[in-house]
Order: structure tokens, then C-alpha cells, then sequence
């Protein structure tokens, strides 16, 4: 405990004072700041744009550092429709030449062409960052007129935020279609994530929602790009992508087969879905809105396969004969037809304790590790263990199991 | 997860008591995690409450600018976990002296060269140098405009309470409805 005075002192300069090296500086009062209105209409543009995730492996030792991400992956806030805020998620431009039916970006549903200048952005990053009010960037845009000119300003931007202002927080930075190569790289050496959003599951049902977007070209290729340039550019989050969900009318085993093909394939960290919602003025003004629980089934599905690690024939269980999966928990499903009778968990090993719906991977390492000092004989111990009710349908307790019925009755 | 260090977090329960801390002082990490005992579920249910509020805080404390390096915030935590906050956010503003607190304490910490100096005192008014920004002002209304933007519409007011909690939101909101009075007045 020192007192608060000497930290005053600490931090003036008084000892070994650590501050921005020349050439860089904090923000000041002189560096334009954006206006409201321009700060609103850009950040809309994002606000189907998925990501929450702040967390980077990448550590800063640098004592210079203005920020950090060696601790972080804090939800800041939640808006009233469930999103969690926790980073400054916005456009760079929300001019764009591409005309896809589901982005409220499209020539017919903006009112106005706006863009940040790269020292705006970076002012205000920096601005909500010091106010702790985010935990980092997330910079998409829309094409301008020519996607690599746009793509060099937003560079110009994390250029101005990692080398001048000395910002070592958390970056994202969404590659846009079609980009050159060199930019793609500049672009992962600033980040700790990039992504590019694949948005269909083939080429066919792309053209469906966005005619103007090839497929193979300006977002297969840029995957590609990415995955190969990871052995040169170290992205510490590595790269995502995401997936407009019932936009082309596609099933939701033909999102997770593309879903399987970019993990194998293009090395992808994770997917993020977001359900379709018609824009006036688009030629997908008519079709129906997508129910946000398709979304959520869909993360679960990708849950199941990334994080639990079931196999894809597994999870194939969750679908139902035209592919599309129910509003209900895809494991119970996976459950249904993996497990075939009921577990006893003083037995069971770590695979079959996580196929029960209502114990997840923390759960049964806890389970594996009560039963070494004493024997599992209640609901109530494993619900001090973290185990949900529904998971007893499944369990065999003190010789009592539980019928088939009582599963399908769950 | 029951932290190594859950006996620093157990004591800034506001309901810890002495003779608490020595009887978990007996129990491992482990053992709290996994223990059936009334001790055990008594000492991780507080663990997680402090663990808890300050993960909340970490996110909701609004910093504003008070002098060339000091960032300043509102905090009235449940907890005394004003410290646990304070040396997260000095972390990560290296070379910043953080100062949060309240009309009655207040926690500061400066981070250096990796290591963390703490100082703790009385009612935020009592510290020294510290001028107004109107910078705050800015960030706060960039903030809100931005906020606003992130809304996809359909409200769940139910899951929205569970995730933002009034109680946490008003713990790090530097204006006092009741008083009237805010961080402002006290700086």
C-alpha cells in the first residue's frame, strides 16, 4: 500500500515514468472527433454483424502499452435485444457497390453515404476504450467504390491506433471481398483477428442473396489467403467467419456441412450466425423472417462439434429428414440415439458422461473427480456439482434408472 | 472455478467473518469446488458472488479522464472489491493511476514496469490534482448513440435484467439518483 500522492508522482514522471515512446502520444483534444449521427448510421450497419469475442491469447508485455488484452473478454453490455456490446463494432464506409438482400448497407436502403476519415475512427476508439465502455475494435465496411481503396484507409486506421496512439487492445478486422493479397497481410499484422463472412453454404445459394459476389473468388480465395499466410503473420485469434441464416432458403445441414468444410478446410476458429430479416428496397424484401431460434439452434450444433467434439454423424442425429433442425436442444436429440441406456456416473467415462444433455464439459471433469473420494448416490450431489435436472432422464442412481419414457417425456 | 487464491476473494465478502476465513483456510481449492458440506457450499457461493460482481464491474465502470494520467471512475461495489477492479484496469492502462470509488472510499492503483501499486483512502473529493474533462462527455454521448445502433430490435427485458442487473448498473453509475449528486461534485 503506497500513498496515493507517490502514485500521482509514479505516474508524472517523478521515477521511472512509462508513457508512449517518442513518436507516439495519447489522443488530444485537437484530433477530430466523429459526430453522433455519423457514429449511429455506421454502427447500424454492423448490428447483424456477430461477434462478442474479446479474448486474444496474444499477452503485451510492452510497459508503453495504452491498452491490453491480457485480460480481457468482458461483456461490457447487453442491449434490451440480447447482443452483447463489447466491442466497438462499426463500418469504416457504408457505401457499397454489392447489392445483397440482407445487408442494410445495399444502394436502396441507406439514406446517406457516410464514412469515417482513419483519424476519426481511431479518436473515437481510443475515446470509448479510455472510458472503459469497450473491450476493443471491430471494423468492418462496406465496398466503396473500389474494395482495396477502402481497405487501405481502414488500414491507415489500426495503423494510426497500434503505431501512434500505442493501442494494444483487442482488434478485428473483417477482410473485405475481393481484397488483394498484400492487404489481407497488412491487415492480419495489425489484428488479432480477421475474418471474412462466407454468408452462404455454396456458391449457388450465395448468388441467391448476393448476385454480385462470387463465390470462389472474393471469398473462398480470401479464406485461402488468410490460412496460408498464418505460417508468415502470427493471428492470435485466428480467422472466423459467419452465415446468414435462411436467406437462400437452404437447410440447416447444408450450413453445417459448409460449417464442417471451413473448419477442415480453411482452419476457421469459429462461425457466427445470424438469422435473416427482410430490408424494404432489396430483392429479398418478401421472403419471410427467420425465427431467432434457428440461430441458436445452429450455435449449439456448432458447440456440439467444436467444443464437445461429437462426430458429424452424431450431431447429423439433430436433423430431421429434410434437414432442419427442431426447436429443441440438438443434444437431447444426439442423446436419443447415442446413448443406449442409462448412465451410471460413478462408471461412466468423460465421452459418455458429456452426451448427457445436462452435463457439460465442466460438469463431468467434476463428476470425475468427486467419484475418486466418494460415490455419487444423489440428485442433490450432482446438482451441487453444476448438473442440470434434466440430466437425471439419463443417469443411473443407486441402481434406480430412470425409463425410456421418462427421456422422451424431457 | 474456484480460484488458488479464493481465500483473498473470500474476505472481501461483506459477510466474511473470521472465524469463516480460518475454517476455509483448512480446505483446498479442490475441496471447496467439489465439497459437499455445508462449509464448502457456504465458502463457494460467496467466492462466486464476489467473483461475480467484480467480473460485472470490470465491464460497467465508466472511466473519465482527471488529470494528465489518471482515469477516474464511479464504484459503490456490495463487495470490497474496489481493489480487484482498480488493478485490472491499471493493468491495463500502464503508466495511468486508476482511481475508482465513491462518496465514502475510494481505490487507487497504478500500474508500473509490471507491477501494481495500490492505495486506498476516503471519499473521492480528497484527491489531489485532479481536473474535469469534458472529454467524458463526448465518450459518454458516442457511447450512447453507438449503443443505441447495436439494438436488433425484439426486446427479452427478462434475459436483459438477468445479464445487466440494476443493482450492478446502479453500483457503477456515477450518477446518484437519490442524492442527485455525481462523480463530478466529488472530484
Amino acid at each position: 500500500m503506497v500513498a496515493l500522492e507517490k502514485l500521482i508522482r509514479l505516474s508524472q514522471g517523478c521515477y521511472d515514468k512509462a508513457g508512449p515512446d517518442i513518436g507516439q502520444r495519447p489522443p488530444d483534444e485537437e484530433d477530430p472527433w466523429p459526430d453522433e449521427g455519423k457514429v449511429r448510421a455506421l454502427g447500424l450497419g454492423t448490428r447483424h454483424d456477430v461477434c462478442a469475442s474479446s479474448a486474444s491469447p496474444r499477452g503485451s508485455d510492452d510497459i508503453s502499452a495504452a491498452a491490453s488484452v491480457a485480460r480481457s473478454g468482458i461483456c461490457h453490455a447487453f442491449t434490451h435485444s440480447g447482443r452483447c456490446v463489447s466491442l466497438f463494432k462499426t463500418l469504416y464506409t457504408n457505401r457499397c457497390f454489392h447489392q445483397c438482400g440482407y445487408c442494410s448497407n445495399a444502394s436502396g436502403c441507406r439514406e446517406r453515404d457516410l464514412s469515417y476519415t482513419p483519424q476519426e475512427l481511431a479518436r473515437a476508439t481510443m475515446a470509448l476504450y479510455q472510458g472503459n465502455y469497450v473491450e476493443g475494435l471491430f471494423l468492418s465496411s462496406g465496398l466503396g467504390r473500389d474494395q482495396d481503396h477502402v481497405m487501405e484507409e481502414m488500414l491507415e486506421a489500426v495503423r494510426l491506433l497500434r503505431n501512434v496512439y500505442s493501442f494494444k487492445g483487442y482488434i478485428h478486422f473483417k477482410i473485405l471481398p475481393g481484397a488483394a493479397r498484400h492487404l489481407i497481410e497488412e491487415a492480419m499484422s495489425y489484428s488479432d483477428r480477421v475474418s471474412i463472412n462466407v454468408e452462404a453454404a455454396s456458391a449457388s445459394l450465395l448468388d441467391e442473396i448476393s448476385p454480385s459476389k462470387d463465390y470462389e473468388r472474393d471469398i473462398l480465395q480470401r479464406q485461402r489467403y488468410i490460412r496460408d499466410l498464418q505460417d508468415k503473420v502470427p493471428l492470435p485469434a485466428g480467422q472466423t467467419t459467419q452465415y446468414v441464416v435462411g436467406g437462400a432458403g437452404e437447410a440447416d445441414l447444408e450450413i453445417f456441412q459448409s460449417l464442417v468444410r471451413e473448419y477442415r478446410e480453411m482452419g476457421i476458429r469459429r462461425a457466427y450466425f445470424s438469422s435473416f430479416s427482410p430490408l424494404p428496397n432489396t430483392h429479398l424484401a418478401d421472403l419471410p423472417s427467420q425465427p431467432g431460434w434457428r440461430e441458436a439452434r445452429l450455435y449449439q450444433v456448432d458447440w456440439l462439434y467444436r467444443v464437445y467434439r461429437f462426430s458429424v454423424k452424431e450431431i447429423e442425429a439433430a436433423f430431421d429428414q429434410n434437414g432442419f433442425l427442431r426447436d429443441q436442444d440438438p443434444k437431447v436429440a444426439v442423446a436419443r440415439s447415442a446413448l443406449d441406456g442409462p448412465v451410471d456416473p460413478n462408471q461412466a467415462s468423460y465421452a459418455e458422461l458429456i452426451r448427457v444433455p445436462g452435463i457439460g464439459p465442466r460438469g463431468a471433469k467434476r463428476i470425475l473427480s468427486l467419484r475418486k473420494s466418494c460415490t455419487i448416490k444423489s440428485a442433490a450431489q450432482l446438482a451441487s456439482l453444476g448438473v442440470r435436472r434434466a440430466a437425471l432422464s439419463y443417469l443411473k442412481l443407486n441402481g434406480w434408472a430412470p425409463t425410456t419414457l421418462d427421456r422422451w417425456c424431457r | 472455478m474456484i480460484p488458488e487464491d479464493f481465500l483473498v476473494v473470500l474476505q472481501a465478502h461483506r459477510d466474511c467473518s473470521k472465524r469463516l476465513l480460518e475454517a476455509a483456510a483448512k480446505r483446498t481449492p479442490r475441496e471447496v469446488e467439489l465439497g459437499q458440506s455445508r462449509l464448502d457450499q457456504t465458502v463457494r457461493t460467496m467466492v462466486r458472488e464476489v467473483l461475480g460482481e467484480a467480473h460485472r464491474m470490470k465491464g460497467m465502470v465508466r472511466l473519465s479522464s482527471a488529470g494528465e494520467a489518471t482515469l477516474c471512475g464511479y464504484l459503490r461495489p456490495r463487495h470490497d472489491i474496489g481493489f480487484m477492479v482498480a488493478g485490472h484496469l491499471a493493468r491495463r492502462f500502464s503508466g495511468t493511476v486508476i482511481v475508482l470509488g465513491n462518496a465514502a472510499e475510494s481505490w487507487a492503483c497504478l500500474c508500473l514496469a509490471g507491477r501494481l501499486y495500490f492505495s486506498s483512502g476516503g471519499p473521492l473529493f480528497e484527491m489531489p490534482d485532479v481536473q474535469r474533462s469534458d472529454l467524458k462527455d463526448k465518450a459518454a454521448a458516442l457511447w450512447d448513440a453507438y449503443y443505441q445502433s447495436q439494438d436488433t430490435g425484439g426486446s427479452t427485458l427478462e434475459a436483459f435484467s438477468r445479464r445487466m442487473p440494476a443493482t450492478a448498473r446502479r453500483a457503477a453509475m456515477s450518477r446518484e439518483r437519490r442524492t442527485g449528486s455525481s462523480l463530478e461534485d466529488f472530484i
